[in-house]
């Protein structure tokens, strides 16, 4: 759920419109042809066009209940509708579902359901699926939305296209859960396929009709797609290429039009003819993950230690070249989570203190501990980075190299490892992330470690249904995850997408991943 | 007359026949005329000397980073720039040279160790032993090298040793093969058979007339395995698979530099150059040794 892919990204939620500042694109450099961020009316895009485009890994599942990557998201949504969408600017939109109502104080939602729809393999869409799907979420072995779900007790259907969600605790995120991997239908003629997880099923605007893991991944446009607003294009080729520079050359080359890059390959790429370079904040951040079970990661005045051991400026300006922003929350300054109590200095480097609170733990020559790492040169840096600044504290770790598809997998089910350097690719709603990072049963709490004071902000946060309270209770929960140092965030990440001057309506989700409803290619004249 | 030689000398015992030169003063008299395999092996001794005074000749701790000042072209304080973490690319490059040529030590080793012995039996048994044995290094053989190596460490988790041990199986037929043909010619010579007609055991016959017999091309091949040891190194840790960081080794150093081509350059090139000069070196030594051990063929004179 969280790791791997770097430069990545979050799917939305409500009440997220200042990030969108951050989301102009970038003018192309002089040396470019004045390529600039091209948006078209949907006559002027070509409904045969096939769009190619490069990634940096496969989904680690393609089943969206049991993923174990958060950013997998980017893979499933022109597949997998989900009951809610999200506007470009984050806000919750009608998906498959076309209304919901908060009933019973919050402890019951009521969704109206989109009619005459159906799955790739024909069966209906219904309140009978929506039932079916809830259900497999919080049951399928190896499930990794039942936390999302957890709250949700039963699914009744009302009718042929109303179901109703009792909840056995208000649970206000709901509509923003739905909106990820929770609410993605799947048709349940195909939930016993054990194949799902290369044939996905859904209702998608795009089928899957070829994908080979760690290659390519090739989405048709599904001719009966409910929406007949959205154009899109024929074909849309995914390709996984994990070496960055490989994915530049595939863009120079034109071998691709889309492209994920990172900071440094931003600037390159700002100066090819034609290459628009589009770059913005997003709520993904990294750094390293702790298993608070695992070596001395129990003690608050270790994971301090860790803390004040990082420079983070350092890394944000040498190993991402700007791309993003220092913190030591999991939420950026610009989100409404953030808590400002905390700013990206509060663990300003001091390795006075740090020893000192290592001596007071008794660990006066350090200790040693694992740090699993995913195989991809951005973590690798960043691994290597803090490796070394931790050493000069005299905490000395060892590194193992993971695949990266590998990691979530390693790191919270089997629960291998002290610790994972990854990038977080955040939650539509912010108590999505506490849940499953800080919660005792949260997917991606290895240790399953929290807080007395963080389960009870967490409780709040969930109960209310006020938003302005909610947001207090968040922003309190991040200080108190950042005052308890649970883990060691280092950087809130910027995503770098360049796109040839074909693409056209690019644009990305405040997560950061690319919107596919808009996404279409140009009429060549 | 002042300017020859004095074994030329003209006092008169020139004429009578020179004594039978020890096989070392042979090899030095051959190896003289070897140029390229002379500057080869300058060129080894002096990569040795210097990781091997690592500690004294980097300029800079070869795991300091420097976040400040990454991807510095060379020049300045540092001679041949910085990598992707600012650290010092000759200090490291310096160490990365210990672990390439230990690396290589212990391929070669492990090839050695595993092929000799094999060779000796087969090439001294024959028969069904031979065959035997043959039959198991011709499918060892068949395996693709890196392929194999990469199957290996993937299992027993990437560690340099890890896979240089593989290397080194994979490479000790090579050994065998040679160590069992040149059995073969030397059980047939009349020493041989004169030793073992007067009551000489076989392991005394091994151990006193076959093996030192067989050195010369035995030495020839570990300094080509040598080289080809390097090289399985460099691609394994190009994967990712072989040295673990933050140390280094040549191939592993290009393979964090490769992201960086276009920009900085040196990452890539200096130990690059490395890594085929010493190959290369390694392979010139191996023809020069070749053609200074072993039976010498003279022309008339």
């Amino acid at each position: 759920m969280t790791t791997s892919v770097p430069r990545r990204r979050i799917l939305y939620a409500f009440g997220m419109a200042p990030l969108l500042v951050a989301c102009a694109p970038i003018a192309p450099g002089g040396g470019g042809s004045g390529a600039g961020p091209v948006t078209a009316s949907n006559d002027q895009l070509d409904p045969e066009a096939v769009l190619r485009y490069a990634d940096t890994s496969s989904p680690s599942r393609f089943d969206p209940h049991r993923s174990t990557v958060g950013q997998d998201i980017r893979f499933f949504t022109p597949v997998y509708d989900r009951l809610v969408h999200l506007s470009p600017d984050g806000q919750p939109i009608p998906g498959l579902a076309t209304s919901w109502t908060w009933e019973e104080d919050g402890r019951a939602l009521r969704m109206e359901l989109r009619q005459g729809v159906r799955f790739h393999d024909g069966t209906p869409f219904d309140a009978e699926a929506v039932r079916a799907n809830v259900e497999r979420g919080k049951t399928v072995p190896g499930t990794s939305v039942g936390t999302d779900l957890a709250n949700v007790e039963s699914v009744e259907v009302a009718g042929p296209s109303t179901v109703v969600l009792r909840l056995s605790q208000p649970t206000a995120m709901l509509p923003g859960l739905l909106s990820h991997r929770a609410g993605a239908m799947v048709s349940p003629a195909a939930f016993a396929d054990p194949d799902l997880d290369l044939r996905p099923v859904g209702t998608g605007m795009y089928r899957v009709t070829d994908y080979q893991p760690n290659n390519v991944i090739v989405y048709e446009r599904n001719p009966d797609y409910w929406d007949d607003t959205v154009v899109g294009v024929r074909r849309l080729e995914l390709r996984i290429l994990t070496d960055e520079v490989t994915r530049m050359n595939a863009l120079r080359t034109g071998e691709v039009d889309i492209a994920l890059l990172n900071g440094r390959l931003g600037e390159e790429a700002r100066g090819l003819p034609g290459v628009t370079v589009h770059q913005k904040v997003t709520l993904a951040y990294a750094g390293l993950l702790l298993n608070r079970a695992r070596s001395q990661f129990a003690d608050v005045r270790v994971r301090r230690a860790m803390n004040l051991a990082i420079d983070r400026p350092a890394i944000v300006a040498g190993v991402y070249f700007g791309a993003g922003e220092a913190t030591v929350q999991p939420f950026p300054s610009t989100y409404y989570a953030h808590n400002p109590d905390f700013p990206a200095d509060h663990y300003a480097r001091d390795l006075a203190r740090a020893r000192a609170l290592l001596a007071e733990a008794g660990h006066p020559n350090g200790f040693d501990f694992e740090m699993l790492v995913p195989s991809l040169t951005a973590f690798v840096q960043l691994a290597e980075a803090m490796q070394r600044m931790l050493a000069e504290v005299g905490i000395r770790a060892r590194l193992r190299s993971v695949e990266v598809a590998q990691a979530g997998d390693v790191f919270y089910s089997q629960r291998d490892g002290d610790s994972l350097i990854a990038q977080w690719g955040g939650r539509p709603d912010p108590s999505m992330t506490i849940g499953l990072q800080y919660m005792p049963g949260g997917f991606a709490n290895p240790g399953a470690h929290t807080t007395a004071r963080l389960e009870e902000l967490q409780r709040r946060a969930l109960s209310t249904l006020d938003r302005q309270e909610r947001e207090a209770a968040v922003r309190e929960a991040s200080g108190e995850i950042a005052d308890q140092a649970l883990d060691v965030p280092v950087i809130v990440e910027a995503t770098t997408y360049a796109t040839t001057e074909r693409v056209a309506n690019f644009s990305t989700l405040v997560t950061g991943q690319p919107d596919f409803r808009t996404l279409g290619a140009l009429r060549t004249p | 007359m002042t300017t020859t030689a004095p074994t030329d000398g003209l006092d008169g015992r020139e004429a009578l026949a020179p004594p039978e030169p020890t096989a070392r003063a042979r090899f030095v008299r051959r190896f003289r005329r070897q140029l390229p395999a002379q500057l080869a092996l300058g060129y080894l001794v002096v990569v040795v000397a210097g990781v091997a005074l690592a500690p004294l000749l980097a300029t800079h701790d070869p795991l300091v980073q420097n976040l400040n000042g990454v991807l510095q072209p060379p020049g300045g304080g540092h001679v041949l720039g910085t990598d992707d973490l600012g650290r010092d690319v000759f200090s490291r490059a310096l160490y990365a040279g210990r672990v390439s040529l230990v690396a290589a030590a212990e391929a070669v080793g492990v090839a050695v160790l595993l092929g000799v012995v094999p060779g000796l039996v087969a090439g001294y048994a024959g028969k069904a032993v031979d065959a035997v044995i043959m039959r198991v290094t011709d499918a060892l053989m068949s395996f693709p090298p890196l392929i194999l190596a990469i199957a290996f460490v993937g299992v027993l988790g990437p560690s340099l040793t890890n896979a240089m041990i593989v290397i080194g199986v994979i490479f000790a037929p090579r050994f065998v093969r040679l160590v069992r043909g040149t059995v073969i010619a030397i059980r047939e010579e009349t020493y041989i058979e004169a030793s073992r007609s007067i009551g000489t055991g076989t392991a005394t016959v091994i151990r006193r007339h076959v093996l030192p017999n067989a050195l010369s091309p035995l030495i020839v091949q570990i300094s080509l395995t040598a080289a080809m040891a390097m090289l399985a190194e460099a691609s394994l840790s190009f994967l990712g698979l072989g040295v673990q960081p933050p140390d280094a080794s040549w191939g592993s150093m290009i393979e964090r530099g490769f992201r960086y081509t276009a920009s900085a350059p040196w990452l890539t090139v200096f130990p690059g150059l490395l890594i085929a000069l010493t190959v290369l070196a390694f392979n010139l030594l191996g023809d020069g040794l070749r053609d200074s051990l072993g039976r010498e063929i003279r022309r008339g004179s």
